[in-house]
């Protein structure tokens, strides 16, 4: 498609992660990050936010990260917009887990938020390129 | 003489008659003077003739008188009585009166005299008369007769027959006799000898003589046959001129100077050697006898064989010394007098008596028993027979000390009485010593019991041989029904089942640790960790084994709620790392603007720290999960060397920070391993690290991969300075490091290795290194090379995996856009589906889990599509998965099958007709029932089950324990049927498995065993076999099926 990344939805429950994520999405990335506190917020936030990608928590309290990707896929705008799930749970079955379930990526929990962005966009030029 | 006065008037009358015939003469004659002188001459003569006659005739007459009285006298003083008997009138005159022969005279006479005779002595009588008369012999007859008086009486006749001039026969004349009292006496005389021959006969002894010369001249019969030789040869010979005998005691010169002296003799002793070669023992006693006037006219006496006698004395003397030098105390009791009879040397010093003192005793003066005790106690010995009876007493000695002793005994049948042998051996000291290990025993038990672990020793036999009182609480049986109890006994048939092959190992002198669980009738269920360790004799063979088994039950808790702790924390800790790494990573990457050095040095330092808090929590949530048995693996044929070469690319910065070259040395092109690939892309990390680590700097780290048989070897080396041999053992343990110190200064944190180690070895391969001290280390792993026809990996199953095994289906499609449509169709139509994109995964996936049906594509990149359903239908749990093919060469596929049976469902072609695909899958789908593993040994009943209840569910057959936990981890099963009792352990072991798996398979037990109800708890259902009918177990198994649904 060759389509360049530039808004990223995310949705992370826990504060400081979301403000440490996005800084280094916005200003290591240079993307656009609209940022979400639960599952029910960015299904609130998705149909406006035309984001090329979402990054979404797994554990989350409500709505976990799963619930939210197949609510998201009833939303005509993100359908089939490319989801990766960022996670502390990355045992190697449990990320095939999420890739069956429709993930294109998963990021393990903690990571390093200078190459944050080179990973989402590596993953971006697999669904997008 | 005096002549009667009737003689007298005879003699006168003849003498007158005389005178007047002389006148008459003269008178008729006239005779002349002459002649009257002559005649009166003659007359005179007469006269005097006559006179003189009358003289001699009258002194004849008187010496016949005198004779004929004397003959009558003699006659009556001998109870004779004479008669005479014509022969022509055959007519008897007594001469004497008969009556003292035949009684009294009946008026009519006496009757005839043959009717007189006995009958049985008739003949004799008759032919003894006619033989005389015939011979002209004198005449002698015995018979006896019937006396008028009834009497009857022995009659002696002799008479002699009396010839006339012609010289025959006409008369006999004789005498009888009553001989009835010599008779008596002859026949009390024979009735005497025949007695005293019987007697001889019937005895041992024998009667001898010997004449005043001191000659044998008389031997009783029986002699010959008691003495060992004949009396023939010994008549007229002295005693000692025989040859071979000898005295037993004294000289032939002593017994002849007795015999010599007439002294009489008692008990002379002598042996003899017998004719045939024997010894002859005799014993001799006699008297000398004197005839009437007083002379010694001999020696008579009786002889005895004593042979048996004597031997009898020597078996018994060989017996007593045998006796007294036995150091066994020996006894014989007599019961009717309740005395010894024979006691020994041994026995009098044990008992502190003499021998004399002990014979006057009895059993009761030395046991601590009284007589009633004792005899019932010798009744039991005389009905135990040959056996004989044992016991254990206590003695009491002359001086009132006592002691334990073992007694041996047997009865013995004497003449009149039974005879109790006793042995007796002093067990004083063994009882002390027994006591003094009763004592130590008590001590063992004291502090045994008041250890909370199980502690036993079984024997080689598995006889429980000790136990303590964790043991009889663990099986709730008291002790006494443990100690000498089989471990089968006492475990039960199925526990000792899952125990046996570990008592085997044990005995076989092998030290084994196992963890077991145990049931208890409450049901709660324990866990055991049991350690076997065999006891070995001097020559090393195992005789027994120690058991400590320690509960773990509540260790086991406590570890699961230390992995749920360390998981959570994990978890836990890893979030608020992740925004301090965030934070330190943007500051130190300038995002918020530029540091001082001062401060870029101190976030440089918090980074560092929070990477190494990272790594060590991962490090820690993977010790936790091997651990705890949840590591998981994701497998994947894998090109080793891509691997390798990725790797080391990977680790090129880290071997650069420590100024360390990394190279691959050997390779082996195309190898290719079954494995997780980031599991062993972190195993390789790790030894990589930690070579570069350990390396000097300017060295090098080789990394060589070589093919050993059926192994590929991967190997780091480094050129540092080795392992040092304290390190060696402990080098895969947690924690450990070989200077604490390195591990700041390395940031390792002391778990890679032992995480390595237990990826490798869950992969099936194995991990280890070889180092010399100095000169480098070179660690290496090893894992089987994956070849064609490899499936089947050991992997626990994935708990991850969801569970709605009856809607899913596997997408088994190489090209993604493919499988997403495949994948949208069954979405569509409300089935989940899992995307393989090549053969593997997808046997890795089938390997997981269970699927309703696959799809299959026959253009697979890394094996052709019928293959992989061939060795599908090989495969355990496999074999019946529904597969359609679809694929843009199935139709080809199907040909090239030349209509070899692969129970494929269908053939569709390409572009997919949903319809024909959703059909096929929707009656797979109907079909998809439920799958019941049925661990069962007897096939017979398996086959059973499997028939009645084939419309419930599919029923896969598992014969053992073995069988089942390769199936367990092969396949999904909805439920498992259980039987308890398998060949190989027991059903317990394996719901102690099912209990692990998530998602659980229901599980019945189905069981012979009635092992009570209440053990069934940690399964859904408890039936037991008898008791259940074919009826109930299929509504069972149809409800379970349907609670679940």
């Amino acid at each position: 498609m060759g389509r360049e990344l530039k808004r990223i939805l995310y949705v992370e429950d826990e504060g400081d992660i979301r403000t440490v994520t996005a800084m280094a999405l916005e200003a290591v990335g240079g993307f656009t990050v609209i940022t979400c506190s639960s599952g029910t917020e960015a299904l609130t936030a998705a149909p406006d936010a035309n984001a090329d990608l979402i990054l979404l928590d797994v554990m989350m309290p409500g709505m976990d990260g799963l619930a939210t990707l197949s609510a998201l896929r009833g939303l005509s705008q993100t359908v089939d917009t490319p989801v990766i799930f960022m996670t502390a749970k990355v045992q190697a079955s449990e990320i095939q887990h999420y890739m069956h379930r429709g993930a294109t990526g998963v990021i393990a929990k903690p990571f390093d938020p200078m190459t944050l962005s080179a990973q989402i966009s590596e993953i971006w030029q697999k669904v997008a390129g | 003489m005096r002549l009667s006065f009737g003689t007298r008037v005879i003699a006168a009358f003849t003498a007158g008659v005389a005178i007047l015939a002389v006148l008459g003469l003269i008178v008729i004659l006239r005779l002349t003077y002459i002649g009257s002188g002559l005649a009166i001459a003659l007359l005179i003569w007469l006269i005097f003739a006559v006179n003189r006659y009358e003289t001699d005739r009258r002194r004849s007459e008187r010496t016949l008188l005198e004779h004929d009285q004397r003959l009558k006298l003699a006659l009556e003083l001998a109870g004779m009585v004479s008669w005479d008997w014509e022969v022509a009138t055959d007519k008897l005159v007594w001469n004497d009166d008969p009556q003292r022969l035949l009684g009294p005279e009946p008026d009519g006479g006496y009757p005839d005299r043959k009717t007189m005779v006995h009958p049985e002595d008739l003949a004799e009588y008759v032919r003894a008369g006619s033989e005389s008369l015939g011979s002209g012999e004198a005449y002698r007859s015995e018979f006896r007769i019937r006396r008028t008086d009834g009497k009857i009486v022995w009659i002696a006749a002799r008479g002699r027959p009396v010839k006339d001039a012609r010289g025959a026969v006409t008369r006999m004349i004789g005498v009888s006799q009553d001989v009835s009292e010599i008779k008596q006496a002859e026949q009390a005389l024979r009735e005497s000898e025949a007695r005293f021959r019987s007697l001889t006969d019937l005895s041992s002894d024998w009667y001898w003589e010997q004449d005043r010369e001191l000659r044998m001249c008389f031997h009783s019969s029986g002699f010959g046959q008691r003495s060992g030789t004949t009396t023939n040869k010994l008549l007229g010979k002295l005693r000692w001129e025989e040859p071979n005998r000898f005295p037993l005691s004294g000289t032939w010169d002593d017994h002849r100077a007795m015999l010599e002296a007439h002294q009489p003799f008692k008990n002379f002793e002598y042996v003899r050697i017998g004719d045939n070669g024997e010894k002859y023992f005799i014993s001799l006693s006699g008297v000398p006898i004197y005839d009437a006037a007083g002379n010694f006219n001999g020696y008579r006496g009786i002889g005895t064989n004593i042979t048996e006698r004597k031997h009898r004395e020597e078996d018994l003397r060989h017996f007593r010394v045998a006796m007294d030098t036995t150091i066994d105390s020996i006894y014989v009791t007599d019961l009717a007098t309740m005395r010894f009879v024979e006691v020994n040397g041994a026995a009098c010093r044990r008992l502190g008596y003499t021998r004399e003192q002990l014979l006057k005793l009895g059993p009761q003066d030395v046991l601590v028993a009284d007589r009633e005790q004792l005899r019932r106690m010798y009744d039991e010995v005389i009905a135990a027979g040959e056996r004989g009876t044992s016991a254990e007493t206590h003695y009491l000695t002359s001086d009132g000390r006592s002691g334990w002793t073992e007694l041996h005994r047997r009865a013995l049948r004497s003449e009149s009485s039974w005879l109790i042998v006793t042995l007796g051996r002093d067990i004083t000291e063994r009882k002390k010593a027994e006591q003094a290990l009763r004592d130590s025993e008590r001590e063992l038990r004291l502090i045994t019991d008041a250890v909370p672990a199980v502690i036993t020793y079984t024997d080689a036999g598995e006889h429980m041989r000790f136990c303590n009182i964790a043991m009889a609480r663990l099986v709730e049986r008291p002790p006494e029904k443990i100690v000498n109890h089989t471990m089968r006994e006492i475990f039960g048939e199925d526990r000792y089942r899952a125990l046996e092959p570990h008592v085997r190992r044990a005995l076989t002198g092998e030290d084994v640790q196992f963890e077991h669980m145990q049931v208890k009738a409450d049901g709660d269920v324990l866990d055991f960790s049991v350690k076997y360790l065999p006891r070995r004799n001097e020559r090393g063979e195992a005789e027994g084994f120690y058991t400590l088994a320690t509960d773990v039950t509540e260790i086991r808790r406590l570890e699961r709620l230390k992995s749920e702790f360390v998981s959570t924390v994990s978890h836990e800790l890893r979030t608020p790392l992740t925004s301090i790494r965030g934070s330190l990573g943007l500051l130190s990457g300038g995002v918020a603007g530029a540091l001082p050095d001062k401060a870029r040095g101190l976030i440089e330092i918090a980074k560092n720290n929070c990477e190494r808090l990272i790594r060590l929590i991962n490090d820690m949530l993977d010790i936790e999960k091997i651990e705890s048995g949840k590591m998981t693996f994701n497998l994947r044929l894998l090109e080793l060397m891509e691997l390798v070469e990725q790797v080391a690319r990977a680790n090129d910065g880290f071997a650069d920070q420590h100024g360390v070259r990394l190279q691959v040395t050997a390779a082996v092109p195309g190898a290719k391993v079954q494995g997780d690939g980031d599991r062993l892309v972190q195993v390789l990390t790790n030894l990589i690290s930690n070579a570069c680590k350990f390396s000097p700097a300017g060295s090098s780290v080789d990394i060589a991969v070589a093919r050993l048989d059926e192994r590929l070897r991967v190997e780091v080396s480094d050129h540092g300075s080795g392992i040092s041999d304290e390190f060696r053992n402990r080098i895969f343990q947690k924690f450990s490091q070989a200077d604490a110190t390195n591990t700041r200064k390395e940031g390792g944190t002391g778990l890679g290795l032992s995480i390595s180690k237990a990826i490798i070895e869950r992969l099936g391969g194995r991990i280890g290194f070889v180092s010399e001290p100095g000169k480098g280390a070179t660690f290496y792993f090893e894992l089987p090379e994956w070849r064609e026809g490899s499936l089947s990996v050991p992997v626990a199953p994935d708990a991850t995996v969801a569970p709605d095994a009856r809607t899913r289906v596997l997408v088994c499609e190489d090209d993604p856009d493919v499988a997403k449509l495949i994948q949208l169709m069954l979405q569509n139509a409300g089935l989940a589906s899992d995307i393989a994109y090549d053969a593997a995964e997808a046997k890795v996936l089938l390997l997981r889990q269970h699927y309703a049906a696959m799809t299959l594509d026959l253009m697979l990149p890394d094996q052709d599509g019928l293959s992989l359903i061939r060795e599908l239908r090989t495969a355990p749990g496999m074999a019946q998965l529904p597969v359609i093919v679809v694929s843009a060469t199935a139709e080809e596929g199907k040909l090239k099958l030349h209509g070899e049976n692969m129970e494929v469902i269908d053939w569709i072609g390409k572009p997919i007709d949903e319809d024909r695909l959703l059909g096929d899958l929707r009656r797979v789908q109907g079909a998809a029932r439920p799958r019941v593993l049925h661990v069962e040994d007897d096939p017979d009943l398996r086959r059973v089950v499997s028939t009645i209840a084939h419309d419930i569910a599919d029923f896969e057959p598992a014969e053992s324990v073995r069988d089942a936990t390769a199936k367990l981890a092969a396949g999904r099963f909805d439920m498992v049927l259980l039987d308890l009792g398998l060949p190989d352990g027991s059903g317990w072991e394996l719901l102690k498995l099912i209990n692990r798996m998530t998602p659980r398979p229901r599980v019945v037990i189905f069981s012979a065993h009635d092992a009570g109800a209440d053990l069934g708890q940690n399964a859904d259902l408890y039936l037991v076999k008898s008791q259940t009918s074919d009826q109930q177990l299929v509504d069972i198994i149809r409800g379970a099926f349907n609670a679940a649904a």
